[in-house]
């Protein structure tokens, strides 16, 4: 009998706004999580897993005021204050590749692709400290409480722009960085690390590799992982591909890839133990206060709740409508609620289920779903659907074969789908779950989400468009309206910023010429 | 008996010494005598540049023609500075010299032609002149082919874009101006970009902003030396030319709007926090005007028949639709009138509201002329296909029904001068080509007479003391005085001729050493 080495790590969500690039089947922005596509590996259901978000390197970063866009030919960061539209560049290492703020707001973090190194700089006066990291890393990831930031290679992320390797390569390697004392630690997990996740309190951090976790105790010194695998199988080990990390660091979930379990880590005493879930478990995600563990089972048309302080208990299992394919859940914010769905098959419907009664309802939609974001008042349900059709779909529907979102109120379910004239390729919702934002690609504007009464509205914007954001509302009482700002093509930069209370939006272009003035 | 050798002797001696005969009033004019398009009027008279002798003739109200003393030299600059300056005109001008080591060889150069490439060297001053004597100069490294002045008349800026340089011989430095202050008296190299093409001083006379290609500098007046502040590029691609056209600045001097050669976007620098942005607009501007008092800019295009008007603070653009693209602004007091050559609207517009008043003429406009009360404009208009003459219409700007009144001319309107009699009326002198007279029209009351001219006019211009002056194509020098409240004429003939006979010569003969 295995002896459990019970581990748990925190998954702790980072960032203080939700903007999301839109990923998932029909689009070209395919940013899976998962390494591998499970579709062979799936014995049961024969759909491919269950698609989520993934970072895009290139994507700006803001605090409150700024917005900082790395423009990688240039070697430089441009800082723009979004209430009065000054533009500030500094230089930074070789191919600015990442950009992350910290959620105080007071420190913008880069990542020099081309130099192997980070930069950390000050929001307000861009004073900056430089410092090296191990070689040919991309990706960046921050801890919650904006202390660290790690770096690694993640294969799945490889693009063909990288620069070459040189020299000795390791697909094991990851660094951390002190954003306070700008110390480095560079150290060797296991084989390709595809994640990193760290507790609320940045005391602990988790490398998840295919068939490890790597535990650092960042208070410890030296800075160094401590390997737990996850699995015993020592020839083609089932790879992690879900690890969701209970606050407290008392206990990790993992969701391994074709496993009809979930592996179940206890941080404290490393001992692991499998937990029947049904049948195909295609998602985990923790509720809002962090109390259960929701398993997913698409197989078996079953949720599976876990306490998460007794996760070898008997959890709960509430059953799904036999008939119809859900694979992911989404809880809303305030924990009143969860939405139930698929991405991997063209299903056009999805599941409300109330958490209060377990009351599981199914619900119908104009089209399948590629993407669900729930504001973070709850109170809204936002749906951007594939351009494809489910089976049944009538060829006679206005939305058949079309680009489409809809838009849902959670507390009378009222819908209002919305056929559109492109792909979707970015959305963002405001702080107070009063507006939505949305971008198209190759359409030349901003459209704004009402979703008091769920109605859209255009604005126009001089080019492409490429990313979407919300500015954090740092005071949800005041009643003002965080700008919201959407990047642009344009060789020389450009951006607009959207003021919801005036309803003005201002455009500034060319800002990359500030890397050019001489002084 | 004579030998046949002494009979030839004087022959054979001339023959020897060459062909030295003594002058006999011949003159070979390589360039006209005088330059009707060039004169200066400034409170000493009228400054006449003459191209023939190098030099500058000066006509003084009741003193005789005389040439201003500026050496041995060419004048191939002259500009007026602002009234606050102590010069009434600058002068450009180039002194030769020949260096030719070899002493009979330099005793064989007697004029310009006769110095090879290699040994004629040049040195360029600029020279101020006041009540026609040079009062000061200024050494300059190469000449010039541009200059603008200060409002303060303190500094110029002088440069030579690529386009001009043709005929400058040595090398020639394409990447800095020269600015030039007249108290202290010095010229200094200001590196700014390749090829400047216009300089533009803000209202302090403390900047300058310098457009190059692909570049915008600024340079600090107030310190000593000048200095360039800050360069802003205008694309990061070396393969890509950004040809700057146009530049102004906002009234509080903040940002300097740069418009570019066949682009709709606006360069916006911000000249406080030295930055840049581009406002993209929806048309390739021809032509720009800041509004001071709206705080505006107002945007036309030969292209597109609209008018664009921008705000300084978001940059935000209003547009207005037109009938017909317009390529021109003349602006007023609180409106700006818009027109294209060529075509048959005019527009007044009220920047501040958007209003637009469309002045639909016969005929194709040639040049419109605004009167200095702003309550008519005067436009010239080509020949009309139905009468086959040129035409002229006045304007009413006071009306907003767009009401204009066509006149038929007996030649092609050239220019329109405004004057304001003692009982206040507002006349307008109309100048003609190929008519010998002067047509003034009182705009109020409609009436008209001819004062009549000498000769056919080339141009009309405003004297400092009043009145005006007209040129004539006479290449010995013809001007005439208009007084337009007598209707006197006093006219100025022949001074084309003075110098005639005195070719730009060497400051130093060569092989004599210099005079200091």
């Amino acid at each position: 009998m295995r002896v459990p080495l019970p581990l748990v790590l925190v998954f702790a969500l980072a960032g203080c706004s939700a903007d999301y690039s839109l990923g998932g089947d029909d689009g070209p922005y395919d940013q899976s999580d998962t390494a591998d596509n499970g579709a062979s590996e799936d014995p049961d259901d024969g759909a491919p897993p269950e698609q989520e978000n993934a970072f895009l390197a290139m994507r700006p970063a803001q605090t409150d005021v700024f917005v900082f866009v790395a423009n990688p030919s240039r070697n430089t960061v441009t800082r723009v204050n979004v209430n009065t539209l000054e533009v500030r560049t500094t230089e930074v290492g070789l191919d600015p590749h990442g950009i992350v703020t910290t959620p105080d707001n007071t420190t913008c973090v880069v990542f020099n692709r081309g130099d192997d190194s980070v930069s950390i700089i000050d929001a307000d006066t861009l004073e900056q400290r430089v410092v090296p990291v191990r070689d040919d890393f991309n990706k960046l990831v921050m801890s919650p409480n904006g202390r660290w930031v790690a770096l690694f290679h993640d294969v799945a992320a490889e693009r063909p722009d990288d620069p070459p390797p040189s020299g000795v390569q390791s697909y094991n390697e990851v660094s951390f960085v002190d954003l306070v004392t700008g110390e480095h630690f560079g150290m060797a997990v296991d084989y390709q690390p595809r994640e990193i996740q760290f507790t609320p309190n940045g005391l602990l951090a988790a490398v998840v590799t295919k068939t490890s976790l790597g535990i650092v105790d960042l208070n410890a010194r030296p800075l160094l992982p401590h390997l737990v695998p996850l699995t015993d199988v020592l020839v083609d080990p089932p790879s992690a591909e879900e690890v969701v990390v209970v606050p407290d660091g008392s206990y990790a979930f993992v969701r391994q890839f074709g496993a009809q379990d979930i592996v179940v880590v206890d941080l404290a005493t490393e001992v692991t133990t499998h937990v029947p879930v049904g049948e195909n478990p295609t998602d985990i995600d923790l509720t809002p206060d962090n109390t259960h563990a929701v398993v997913v089972s698409r197989g078996s048309h079953e949720l599976h709740l876990f306490d998460v302080a007794a996760p070898f208990d008997p959890p709960q299992i509430l059953g799904l409508p036999p008939d119809v394919s859900l694979g992911s859940v989404l809880i809303d914010p305030t924990g009143r609620q969860a939405i139930v769905y698929t991405t991997a098959s063209l299903t056009d419907r999805y599941a409300t289920w109330d958490l209060t009664t377990d009351a599981i309802t199914l619900r119908q939609l104009v089209k399948p779903i590629r993407e669900i974001s729930i504001t973070p008042d709850g109170n809204s349900l936002l749906v951007f659907h594939t351009k494809s059709d489910a089976e049944s779909a009538d060829p006679a529907s206005p939305f058949h074969n079309s680009w489409a979102m809809t838009l849902i109120s959670l507390d009378d379910q009222r819908q209002n789908p919305l056929r559109l004239p492109a792909e979707p390729i970015g959305f963002a919702n405001s702080a107070d779950g009063a507006y939505g934002y949305f971008i198209m690609a190759g359409v030349h504007q901003l459209t704004r989400l009402d979703y008091l009464t769920l109605l859209p509205e255009e604005f126009p914007v001089k080019s492409d468009p490429v990313y979407v954001g919300v500015l954090p509302d740092l005071d949800l009482t005041d009643g003002d309206q965080p700008k919201a700002w959407v990047s642009q093509e344009h060789p020389l930069g450009r951006m607009s910023f959207y003021d919801a209370d005036d309803n003005s939006l201002e455009t500034i272009t060319g800002f990359e010429l500030n890397s050019a003035i001489e002084e | 008996m004579k030998t046949p050798f002494l009979s030839l002797l004087p022959l054979l001696t001339l023959a020897a010494c060459g062909w030295d005969l003594p002058n006999s009033g011949n003159a070979y004019l390589h360039l006209p005598l005088w330059d009707a398009r060039g004169i200066q009027a400034t409170v000493d008279g009228l400054y006449v540049p003459m191209p023939h002798n190098g030099g500058i003739t000066l006509l003084a109200p009741g003193e005789d023609a005389r040439r201003v003393d500026i050496g041995e030299g060419r004048v191939v600059n002259i500009t007026v500075p602002p009234a606050s300056s102590a010069a009434t005109v600058a002068a450009v001008i180039e002194r030769y010299r020949c260096e030719v080591d070899d002493k009979k060889e330099a005793r064989k150069v007697d004029r310009l032609a006769d110095c090879a490439d290699e040994d004629l060297k040049v040195d360029v001053e600029i020279d101020l002149i006041a009540g026609g004597v040079v009062t000061s100069s200024v050494p300059l490294d190469t000449p010039f082919r541009s200059m603008v002045w200060n409002a303060a008349g303190t500094h110029a800026i002088a440069w030579t874009d690529a386009a001009t340089a043709a005929g400058i011989d040595g090398v020639v430095n394409l990447t800095s101006v020269t600015v030039i202050d007249t108290i202290a008296g010095t010229a200094t190299a200001v590196p700014v970009g390749f090829s400047a093409t216009d300089v533009l001083f803000d209202d302090a006379g403390a900047r300058a902003i310098v457009l190059s290609q692909s570049a915008v500098a600024v340079i600090d007046l107030a310190t000593s030396p000048p200095a360039r502040d800050v360069t802003f590029a205008l694309t990061l691609d070396p393969d890509q030319v950004v040809t700057p056209v146009g530049v102004q600045l906002t009234p509080d001097g903040d940002y300097a709007l740069i418009s570019v050669q066949g682009s709709s976007d606006l360069y916006v620098l911000d000249l406080v926090n030295n930055s840049v942005n581009i406002v993209t607009l929806d048309l390739a501007p021809s032509a720009m005007h800041v509004d001071p008092s709206d705080d505006l800019t107002v945007l036309v295009s030969a292209t597109t028949a609209a008018v664009d008007i921008m705000d300084h603070r978001f940059f935000d653009v209003t547009r207005v639709q037109l009938d017909e693209a317009m390529d021109a602004i003349i602006d007023g007091d609180g409106f700006d009138l818009l027109y294209g050559r060529n075509h048959r609207d005019v527009y007044r517009l009220d920047p501040l509201t958007g209003d637009i008043v469309e002045f639909r003429l016969q005929n194709p406009l040639l040049s419109l002329h605004l009167a200095p009360t702003e309550e008519f404009a005067i436009a010239f208009t080509a020949q009309g296909a139905v009468d086959g003459r040129p035409g002229m219409e006045i304007l009413d700007l006071r009306d907003t029904r767009g009401h204009s009144y066509p006149y038929l001319l007996e030649g092609v309107g050239i220019d329109a001068k405004f004057t304001v009699d003692d009982a206040g009326l507002l006349h307008a002198l109309i100048l003609q080509s190929d008519v010998t007279y002067l047509y003034a029209l009182d705009l109020y009351g409609g009436t008209a007479r001819e004062i009549e001219l000498d000769e056919p006019p080339i141009g009309i211009g405003a004297r400092a003391e009043g009145g005006f002056y007209v040129t004539h194509d006479d290449p010995l020098g013809l001007v005439s005085l208009v007084d337009p409240t007598t209707d006197a004429i006093e006219t100025i003939a022949g001074f084309g001729t003075l110098g005639i006979f005195d070719p730009i010569d060497f400051v130093v003969q060569p092989g004599q050493e210099e005079t200091p």
